[in-house]
């Protein structure tokens, strides 16, 4: 993530930056699709056809469609934090971490309280997954503004951490007995659920995870905070020279995106699989870099394509189904399209630095002294 | 080099620049500051690339679209700011850029190749320390080594003299002179006339981008060589204040310390008051932008004390002292006083944002912030007049006059000003000067930093940076142009 691939957009709508970028990001997805219709074909298959079969597999029966707003949930709240963070340049990789933390502090509450009643119990696992997202993504925060730890390294290695603690409680003491070796733990007690719509994967987080949409939007584009956050993120040396508290905003923000990431963990538990696996994150937290990268760094637009990203990511199983093709292909899929929208993008600001209004934004522009 | 032309965006940087050296000798670039002499060296080093004009080397024209060509042709420069590695010893650094892949860059071998370098050109230099730990002497030296190990037979020097100690800059001349007598040759930047008249061959010098003529230096005398540099122009002078009111900016015995020794400011003494401005003349990197940090409550750390309008800044933040009612105009403006990719509109309010009408609790209302920004954009001329435009895309004097529209707007009590005048065209520099002084009348006092003579002796009072001391600080009627001159370039130590 350098600071050409992800440029948070300016608060206020700005005239005539915008519609290269968003020409570059139509460019940049119509680039990926074609590669990967070279792809495929080359593969003996019919390019039109699979899109067509994973576009169903995501959104075209009651049951894919399930699926896909089951992946949006996590990814709405992962992504809604993470947008914070990068417009502030906190370059948080540490959500599947927080994400981690969230389900086992969650599934912890559950497990230790099996017979407590539910009303108590299930705003508690909640609670405990934010508070715990929270502290686990604030420490590389803390070690940004002590000792100038790059934040990237901190809390990517974190994420290996949490990942540890997890596989090391649902291997041993949280293990399910009945569980016929399965790592993972008992199915917690039926109160304790988030509520779903009736027949379906759709439980209360998605609740949440447009809440958190709309805050961060609200934020950025209406407080003082949110200005400051872009101020900061755009302008180091001038937030500097402003005398505005740089620390203070790194330490809002690692705790929204870890307190948000943590309650996407907890939703997956208890709105979803009612226990703990190994691996219960799915990597969403590193998909939500690729959803934020999508997304601009915009609150809705980013919405949109955390939906798109889910769609992807379940309609890529009927590549496997229908013709045979490796399931991976659709991370393939995926990250040709990140690639081509980050591309599509710098291409945009180049050719616009190019043109003459555009010159002061090259490096080397200003005379030098003598 | 002949007829050369640089423009940046619509300013003329060197305008039909024809320039001569001789093998074998150390010629000056004499020149203020933006006179152009960097960005014609940058031409000839491959940095920039001329709009306009040719090179000649030995006789026979040259292409020079690259660092990399430059080093090809044998030329090298020292830059300003120094470009080395801070980490790596100095035979590390020489090995740096070279042709080789690097893994065959072995130690053992440019050790003994700098060591042979620096003792065939007299060049002592320290191997065995990495370079930040070494004094600014000993890295320029470090610096020349490398150009001539990379072959380098014409060497541009940028102002290398400006934070040496007098006993190094006598033996880095001795160094150079030594090259010359090995048949390499020098040209130096600076705008130090002592060095020139002490150290050079021939002078070449340079005014607003123009090159004005080139004498054998032994022809000429300093009086005449001043007289070219500074030109005749003289800003239209300011009435001197009525009456000065209460203090509003009082050091005492400050003392900044800084771990590399350069940026120090030592036992400050300076009274600004009310309703009048004062100068801080100096050549660029005396301190006089760290004082400007300093008062503005970016330096935590300092001995002494610090007083701005009747409060004690220790503590104090630079938010806190804006809202005191500190005005700040950074030298820099293009990173640190503006955010480039947001709008104008929200440039001209980063001040103010946080207070009503602009926000309420915690709210913005853009709409107060854009109307605001209206007016701002028309009471200083910022072209094109649209709060919406990402400040990025605004000139370099435009994108100056949103700073200066921020800072001078709101009634400030004390207005810190650094080379605020800088890259604006002659008219708006009359202009903002001209609101300067109706801010003074009104009763705010002003600290203006300048390495411009003209615009100094404009002041009520000049208080005169050197090697970040205050050396001096003179009445209107005891500063002229020589003496202030002298002071600013160490010459002259005050009686």
């Amino acid at each position: 993530m350098t600071d050409t691939t992800i440029r948070p957009q300016p608060v206020v709508r700005v005239r005539g930056i915008t519609s290269p970028r968003v020409l570059g990001w139509f460019i940049g997805l119509g680039g990926a699709l074609l590669v990967f219709a070279l792809f495929v074909l080359a593969l003996g298959n019919n390019p039109l056809a699979v899109l067509q079969a994973v576009v169903g597999g995501a959104f075209g029966s009651s049951v894919a469609l399930n699926r896909t707003i089951a992946r949006t949930i996590p990814l709405l709240l992962l992504s809604s934090g993470l947008i914070l963070a990068f417009r502030a340049r906190f370059w948080n990789i540490g959500l599947n971490g927080s994400m981690y933390i969230g389900a086992i502090a969650a599934s912890g509450i559950a497990l230790s309280n099996p017979n407590a009643p539910g009303w108590l119990i299930a705003p508690l696992m909640l609670l405990a997954a934010v508070v715990a997202g929270a502290v686990w993504s604030l420490i590389p925060g803390l070690m940004r503004i002590g000792f100038g730890a790059p934040e990237i390294i901190v809390s990517l290695l974190l994420n290996y951490v949490a990942a540890r603690i997890g596989d090391f409680l649902v291997f041993s003491y949280w293990k399910d007995p009945n569980g016929r070796g399965f790592p993972g733990t008992a199915t917690f007690n039926a109160d304790f659920w988030l509520p779903r719509l009736d027949g379906s994967n759709v439980h209360f987080g998605l609740v949440f995870g447009l809440l958190a949409v709309t805050a961060v939007w609200l934020l950025l584009a209406r407080t003082i905070w949110g200005l400051e956050i872009d101020l900061i993120g755009q302008g180091a040396r001038a937030a500097r020279y402003l005398g505005l508290n740089t620390s203070l905003v790194i330490v809002f923000v690692s705790l929204v995106s870890g307190a948000l990431a943590g309650l996407a963990g907890a939703g997956e538990v208890a709105g979803l699989n009612h226990r703990l696996e190994a691996g219960i994150t799915q990597d969403l937290g590193y998909t939500a870099i690729l959803v934020v990268s999508l997304g601009l760094l915009r609150p809705w637009f980013t919405a949109l394509c955390a939906v798109l990203v889910a769609g992807l990511l379940s309609g890529g199983t009927q590549l496997q189904v229908q013709f045979a093709l490796p399931a991976a292909m659709a991370g393939v899929l995926l990250w040709a399209i990140l690639y081509g929208v980050i591309n599509g993008q710098s291409l945009a600001e180049r050719l616009q630095i190019a043109t003459p209004s555009g010159r002061a934004l090259s490096r080397r522009s200003a005379p030098g002294e003598g | 080099m002949r007829g050369i032309e640089k423009r940046f965006g619509d300013v003329l940087a060197i305008d039909d620049a024809t320039f001569e050296v001789e093998r074998g000798e150390i010629h000056a670039l004499l020149g203020e500051n933006g006179a152009g002499k960097t960005s014609l060296m940058n031409v000839l080093a491959g940095l920039y690339r001329a709009d306009a004009g040719q090179i000649e080397l030995g006789g026979r024209p040259v292409q020079i679209h690259s660092p990399e060509d430059a080093k090809r042709l044998g030329i090298g420069m020292v830059h300003q700011e120094q470009r080395l590695v801070a980490r790596f010893t100095a035979p590390e650094n020489v090995s740096l850029g070279h042709r080789f892949p690097r893994w065959l860059a072995l130690q053992r071998y440019f050790h003994g190749l700098a060591a042979r370098l620096s003792a065939r050109y007299r060049l002592a230099i320290d191997a065995d320390h990495p370079v930040w730990s070494l004094p600014l002497g000993r890295r320029q030296r470090v610096e020349l080594v490398k150009l001539l190990h990379h072959g380098a037979e014409l060497i541009v020097l940028d102002e290398p003299t400006a934070n040496l100690a007098p006993a190094e800059i006598e033996a880095f001349f001795v160094a150079l002179r030594e090259l010359v007598g090995n048949g390499k040759t020098v040209i130096f930047i600076t705008h130090k006339l002592d060095e020139v008249i002490r150290y050079t061959e021939r002078v070449t010098i340079m005014r607003d981008g123009r090159v004005l003529a080139t004498f054998l230096t032994a022809d000429t005398t300093r009086e005449r060589l001043n007289e070219l540099m500074v030109g005749a122009t003289e800003p239209r002078r300011e009435g001197v204040a009525s009456s000065s009111g209460a203090p509003a900016l009082v050091l005492q015995h400050v003392t900044v310390d800084d771990p590399r020794q350069r940026r120090a400011l030592r036992d400050l003494q300076l009274a600004v008051h009310a309703g009048e401005i004062v100068a801080v003349a100096g050549v660029a990197g005396n301190g006089q932008t760290e004082l400007a940090e300093l008062v503005t409550g970016h330096v935590p750390d300092y001995r002494g004390s610090v007083s701005v309008l009747g409060q004690d800044i220790r503590g104090l933040g630079p938010r806190a002292l804006a809202q005191l009612g500190v005005a700040y105009v950074p030298e820099n403006r293009r990173d640190v006083g503006l955010i480039a990719s947001q709008s104008v509109a929200i440039n001209l309010a980063l001040r103010r944002y946080a207070t009503a009408p602009f926000s309420h609790r915690g709210w913005l209302d853009y709409p107060a912030v854009r109307a605001s920004a209206g007016e701002l954009i028309k009471r200083y001329g910022i072209q094109p007049p649209d709060p919406d435009l990402p400040v990025a895309r605004l000139s370099g004097g435009n994108q100056q006059r949103v700073v200066i529209a921020r800072e001078f707007s709101g009634n400030p009590r004390l207005i810190v000003a650094d080379n605020f005048t800088r890259g604006l065209d002659p008219r708006s520099t009359q202009q903002f000067i001209h609101a300067l002084f109706e801010h003074r009348d009104r009763g705010a006092a002003v600290l203006w930093i300048t390495g411009d003579l003209s615009e100094a002796l404009l002041c009520d009072r000049v208080a005169v940076m050197n090697s970040g001391q205050l050396v001096a600080v003179l009445e209107r009627a005891e500063a002229t142009r020589e003496r202030v001159g002298l002071l600013m370039s160490g010459d002259l130590v005050a009686s």
